[in-house]
C-alpha cells in the first residue's frame, strides 16, 4: 500500500470517532446544569457514559483517565505508525519517570513512596521504570533518560536543586519529542512540535517573569526547536507585555497572542487566558490537515483533540464539585 | 442563707474573719476589675478579630478559586506529583505576650527557599499564582490563629475571674459575714451572761 494510503483507514475510522466527542453544546448543558450530579448526568449521555456504571459523583477523575485510557489503547490498535500516538503518550513517561524520582527522594528523607501517582497512559510499564531506577540500570530508561536521570540524583544529593531536575527532565522531554517528529518525517508533525515548544516556551517565558527572574535561569527554562528563535524571545522579556505582542505579531502566535492585548493589562489575568489560548493555537495549528483524509497529522490532531476535550470535561465537573461560577469555567474552555 | 464557718466563737476569731472580710472585699473588688478590663479588652479583640478573619476568609477564597483553576486544568495525578516536594521551609519562633496574666502566644513565620519547586511543562500559571498566594497568606493565616487562640484563653480568664468574683461575692464574703455576726452575737450573749451572773452574784452577796 502507498504511503499516502496507509493513513486511509486510520483517518477515517477517527473520523467517526470524532462524532463522539463532548462538543459545546453537550458542555453548555454541563454548565448550566445545578450540581455535580447534573452534570455527570449529562456526561453519562456521551461515551463516558460506559466508565461511570460504578462508582459515586466523586469519581469522575478516574471517568476521565479512563476514557483518555480507553482512547489511547483503541488508536494504538489501527494506527499505522504507533511511534505517532507515542509522540502523545511521552510526556506521562515522563511524569512517572519523575514520581520515581521524587519517591525516591521522600524516601531518603524518611517519607513514603506514591507509586499511586504513576499513570498507565505512558508507552512504557511504569514498572520497568522503578526496576530500572531502583536498581539503577539506568541504560534500561527510554528516551534518553538513562543519562539524565543518573545527574538528577547526582544534583539532589549535591544541592537538593529539584527545579533544576525538573528543568532537565522538561528539557529531555522536549528535546525527546523533537527527534521523534523529525524521524517520523511528517512536515506537519515537526511543525506542530515546533508549535507546542513556541507555546511551552512562551508561557515560562510569562510565568518567570512574573517570578522576576533573571535571564540566565529563563535561558535555561526555553527549549530549542520552535519557530521562534531563543534569542528573539529573550529580547523581548524584560519588556513589557503589551510589547511582546508587537515584537511576535510576525510569528505563528501573533494572532494568538493579539487577543489577549485588548482584554486585561494585568498579568495574572493575561498568564491564565493565555494558557487556554496557547491550547487553542497548537489545535488550530493541527487543525490545517483536518480535510487530508490521508494525513498522519490527523491522528495527532485527534489525540491533541481528545486531550482538549477531556480538559474541558475536568473543567467543568471539577468546577461544578466546587460550586465555581459559570462564566469562569467558560473562559477556561478549550476550543474543540 | 450563706453558710456559716465552722470556728470557735472567740475574739481572736472574730479579729482574724473580720481582717479576712477586708481582704476578701478588696479581692473581690480588684476581680471585678480584672474582669471588667477583660470584658472589654476582649469585646476589642473579638470585634478586630472578626474583620481580619472576614478578610482572611476572603482572600483564602481566591487562594482556592486560583487552585481550583490549576486543579481543573491539569490531571490530579499530575499536580500531586509537581506538589509532592516542596524545596520551602517555613519556620515558626514562638514567644508569649503577657496579657492581664493571659499569656498569649506569638508567632514569627520565616519562609525560606525556592517558591518555584516544579515543572513548568505540565503545570498551569494558575498553580503558581495560587502557590503564591497561599505562601503569602500563611504567615497571616498563623497571625489570626494565634490571635484567636489569645481570644480563647482570654474567654476562659473571664470565665474563671467571674468564678472567682462569684465566689466571693456570693459565698466567701457572704459566709464570712454571717459567721462574724454569729460570733459577735455569741460574744455579746456570753457578755450578757457573764454580767447577769455577776449581778445575781452581787444580789446573793448582798443578801447574805
Amino acid at each position: 500500500m502507498a504511503q499516502s494510503e496507509r493513513y486511509g483507514y486510520a483517518v477515517s475510522r477517527l473520523r467517526a470517532m470524532e462524532s463522539r466527542f463532548v462538543e459545546a453544546p453537550i458542555l453548555q448543558r454541563m454548565l448550566e446544569s445545578e450540581d455535580l450530579s447534573g452534570a455527570l448526568k449529562v456526561l453519562g449521555e456521551t461515551s463516558y457514559a460506559q466508565w461511570m456504571a460504578d462508582g459515586g459523583d466523586g469519581r469522575f477523575d478516574q471517568i476521565v483517565e479512563a476514557e483518555l485510557r480507553f482512547v489511547l489503547q483503541e488508536t494504538h490498535r489501527f494506527v499505522p505508525d504507533v511511534e505517532l500516538v507515542d509522540l502523545y503518550r511521552i510526556p506521562y513517561d515522563f511524569h512517572n519517570v519523575k514520581v520515581i524520582l521524587k519517591s525516591a527522594f521522600r524516601k531518603a528523607s524518611g517519607g513514603s513512596r506514591r507509586w499511586e501517582l504513576l499513570t498507565p497512559l505512558g508507552t512504557v510499564d511504569s514498572g520497568d521504570l522503578i526496576t530500572a531506577i531502583e536498581s539503577e540500570d539506568y541504560r534500561m530508561l527510554p528516551f534518553g533518560l538513562g543519562g539524565v536521570v543518573p545527574d538528577c540524583l547526582a544534583l539532589w544529593e549535591q544541592s537538593g536543586d529539584l527545579l533544576e531536575i525538573e528543568r532537565r527532565i522538561d528539557g529531555q522531554l522536549f528535546k525527546t519529542l523533537r527527534s521523534l517528529a523529525a524521524k517520523s518525517s511528517h512536515a506537519g508533525i515537526v511543525s506542530w512540535i515546533a508549535a507546542r515548544i513556541d507555546a511551552e516556551n512562551v508561557r515560562n517565558l510569562g510565568r518567570l517573569k512574573r517570578f522576576n527572574s533573571d535571564i540566565a535561569r529563563v535561558t535555561s527554562f526555553l527549549h530549542k526547536g520552535g519557530h521562534i528563535a531563543i534569542d528573539q524571545l529573550l529580547s523581548i522579556y524584560s519588556e513589557p507585555f503589551e510589547f511582546w505582542i508587537r515584537a511576535l505579531t510576525f510569528t505563528d502566535l501573533g494572532p494568538t497572542l493579539g487577543m489577549l492585548s485588548s482584554k486585561d493589562s494585568d498579568l495574572e489575568a493575561i498568564l491564565v487566558d493565555m494558557e487556554r489560548a496557547l491550547d487553542d493555537y497548537i489545535t488550530s495549528v493541527i487543525h490545517r490537515y483536518r480535510y487530508d483524509p490521508f494525513a498522519p497529522e490527523n491522528i495527532l490532531r485527534y489525540l491533541w483533540m481528545k486531550e482538549m476535550e477531556t480538559k474541558n470535561v475536568r473543567i467543568v465537573l471539577v468546577g461544578k464539585s466546587n460550586g465555581a461560577d459559570r462564566n469562569l469555567l467558560r473562559g477556561l474552555l478549550r476550543h474543540v | 442563707m450563706a453558710k456559716r464557718l465552722n470556728v470557735n466563737p472567740n475574739r481572736m476569731e472574730l479579729s482574724r474573719l473580720k481582717k479576712r472580710v477586708v481582704v476578701a472585699k478588696r479581692g473581690h473588688k480588684l476581680l471585678k476589675d480584672k474582669q471588667d478590663a477583660l470584658i472589654k479588652a476582649f469585646l476589642e479583640k473579638a470585634r478586630e478579630l472578626k474583620e481580619l478573619r472576614e478578610e482572611l476568609e476572603a482572600e483564602l477564597s481566591l487562594c482556592y478559586q486560583s487552585f481550583l483553576l490549576a486543579r481543573a486544568q491539569t490531571l490530579p495525578v499530575v499536580l500531586e506529583q509537581a506538589l509532592m516536594i516542596s524545596s520551602m521551609r517555613c519556620c515558626i519562633d514562638v514567644r508569649e505576650r503577657n496579657v492581664m496574666s493571659v499569656l498569649i502566644p506569638e508567632y514569627n513565620v520565616r519562609q525560606e527557599g525556592e517558591g518555584l519547586s516544579y515543572g513548568l511543562a505540565n503545570t498551569s500559571a494558575s498553580l503558581d499564582l495560587s502557590l503564591e498566594r497561599f505562601s503569602a497568606l500563611l504567615p497571616r493565616l498563623i497571625h489570626l490563629a494565634a490571635e484567636e487562640k489569645g481570644l480563647k484563653l482570654m474567654a476562659k480568664e473571664i470565665e474563671k475571674t467571674r468564678r472567682r468574683v462569684n465566689a466571693l461575692e456570693h459565698v466567701l464574703i457572704p459566709s464570712f459575714q454571717e459567721t462574724v455576726r454569729y460570733i459577735t452575737m455569741k460574744l455579746d450573749e456570753q457578755e450578757r451572761a457573764g454580767l447577769s451572773r455577776l449581778m445575781r452574784i452581787k444580789e446573793i452577796v448582798r443578801s447574805h
